[in-house]
């Protein structure tokens, strides 16, 4: 849902209907005495917020963590990819030299040591969002921090390039 | 019966209907090339007669019934079962005609006709221009459809803190809310500048395709101030405003089932569109059983 959160509620960018935590709408603007419809009620998930990340399941699976991984400190940027969750996990496994650590969390190192960890979240059937966080705790001051996560960051825009490139296995009429 | 007749009793589509391509300003000799309930299509102005043209593509033998009415023109890809509606307005003088260009949306045109007949949305999408909390009430109004078949929303009133490009402050609207035609609605809003008179707001969409929908927006107003830019930025910024609510509703298809959405009496012109349409047997950009 789109909107934006006004007192506790969730509020739509439609109507304004606001909702509460459970998902029922509990306030109608453009009928303001009214008591909402219970039909009126939008579906929740599970939600919960790690590592600087907000993390939900569409299915109650408990949570279980991202594993042996540290969560680096700098979020560079989100990549929207118009890849399938399978086609753009099976495409950095093979060239982004990963450490898999599961379905949605690939960590490497580079060569100097420098670490990378992608976080990734399957958007649809055809898209894919990718986050790219890095380590900058041993970066000089602001200005290097910064220079890293900016490198960082165009360094994985040209892996995406070859991401959505690669269409071997796209499905026809998934490409942008 | 006609080949086009015989795809529209196969999915429903309304290709008896007069259906708006463009602004006719905008036809000339140059073919335009666009597409008309998935079809391809060609409309150019005959240079001897000033007649506008319509067919299947440029070299194509075969004609579609095309006329210009209302600054816009308009295509039947069949025999039109109906003359295209009366727009008395659109000869008054005094009022502008003004050309606020098309917008391409990715959506059915029925979604962007019930968008344009809702006044719940104007404190949300449009506010600060349209609406503004907390004045987000939606008073009772009514619907009723007349002889002509034609659909109607009376007795609407909406505060607005600028209701148009003309307005200086915020002020009660009246609204009138018309659907001569399953993809045609114009609104009649009380005019700033003369209020014993109403400004028109004319909404004709072309359906490309299922859902995909280009809106041509004309305006019928009382405004000696305003230059045609500052009036068409005011629609564009507005329009720009409710494109991106519409490509994210879903299905894309309106759905004509009542249980198919939550609704209140604020929506009560909404709900009518939805039981006129099915009742006039469209099934084109609809759904009529619920998707889920």
């Amino acid at each position: 849902m789109h909107g934006k959160t006004a007192v506790h509620t969730l509020s739509c960018a439609y109507h304004g209907w606001r909702f509460a935590k459970d998902g029922a709408c509990i306030y109608i603007p453009a009928k303001p005495n009214l008591s909402p419809p219970r039909s009126a009620c939008a579906k929740t998930y599970a939600v919960r917020e790690e590592g600087g990340l907000i993390w939900a399941t569409l299915a109650d699976a408990s949570w279980r963590g991202i594993g042996d991984v540290q969560m680096p400190d700098a979020f560079c940027r989100g990549f929207v990819v118009y890849r399938s969750p399978q086609a753009t996990r099976s495409f950095l496994l093979n060239h982004f030299a990963a450490v898999r650590v599961d379905g949605a969390v690939m960590e490497r190192r580079d060569e100097s040591g420098a670490r990378c960890v992608l976080f990734l979240q399957p958007m649809s059937d055809e898209r894919t969002v990718i986050y790219l966080w890095i380590d900058t705790e041993d970066e000089p001051g602001d200005g290097a921090r910064i220079e890293a996560m900016l490198r960082a960051a165009r360094a994985f825009r040209e892996l995406r390039t070859q991401l959505e490139a690669d269409a071997h296995d796209a499905p026809a009429g998934s490409r942008r | 019966m006609s080949e086009a007749q015989r795809d529209a009793a196969l999915n429903g589509a309304p290709v008896d209907e007069w259906l708006a391509v463009s602004a006719a300003s905008r036809i000339g000799a140059t073919p335009l090339r666009t597409r008309l309930l998935g079809r391809p299509l060609a409309v150019w102005r005959d240079t001897l007669t000033g007649d506008p043209v319509a067919a299947p593509e440029i070299g194509a033998q075969q004609r579609y019934h095309a006329i210009d009415r209302y600054g816009c023109t308009w295509v039947a890809l069949a025999a039109p079962r109906r003359a295209l509606f009366t727009l008395p307005q659109y000869e008054q003088p005094g009022r502008r005609v003004i050309d606020c260009g098309a917008f391409g949306v990715h959506t059915s045109a029925p979604r962007v006709i019930e968008n344009f007949l809702d006044m719940g949305h104007f404190p949300y999408v449009h506010a600060g221009i349209l609406g503004e909390e907390p004045h987000t009430e939606v008073k009772d109004y009514k619907v009723h459809e007349d002889e002509h078949g034609e659909l109607w929303a009376t007795d609407c009133a909406f505060w607005q803190p600028r209701a148009a490009a003309a307005a200086n402050a915020g002020m009660d609207v009246d609204y009138t809310y018309r659907v001569p035609q399953p993809f045609c609605a114009l609104l009649y809003k009380t005019s700033p500048r003369m209020p014993a008179e109403r400004d028109v707001i004319a909404l004709f969409v072309q359906p490309l395709g299922e859902v995909e929908s280009r809106a041509h927006l004309l305006m019928l107003l009382f405004d000696d101030e305003h230059d045609n830019t500052a009036l068409v930025s005011f629609q564009q910024t507005i329009f720009g405003q409710d494109k991106p609510i519409l490509e994210s509703q879903m299905p894309k298809r309106l759905p004509l089932d009542a249980r198919a959405e939550v609704s209140t009496r604020a929506d009560a012109m909404s709900m009518a569109y939805r039981r006129w349409l099915k009742a006039t047997g469209l099934r084109y950009g609809v759904e009529v059983t619920p998707s889920r």
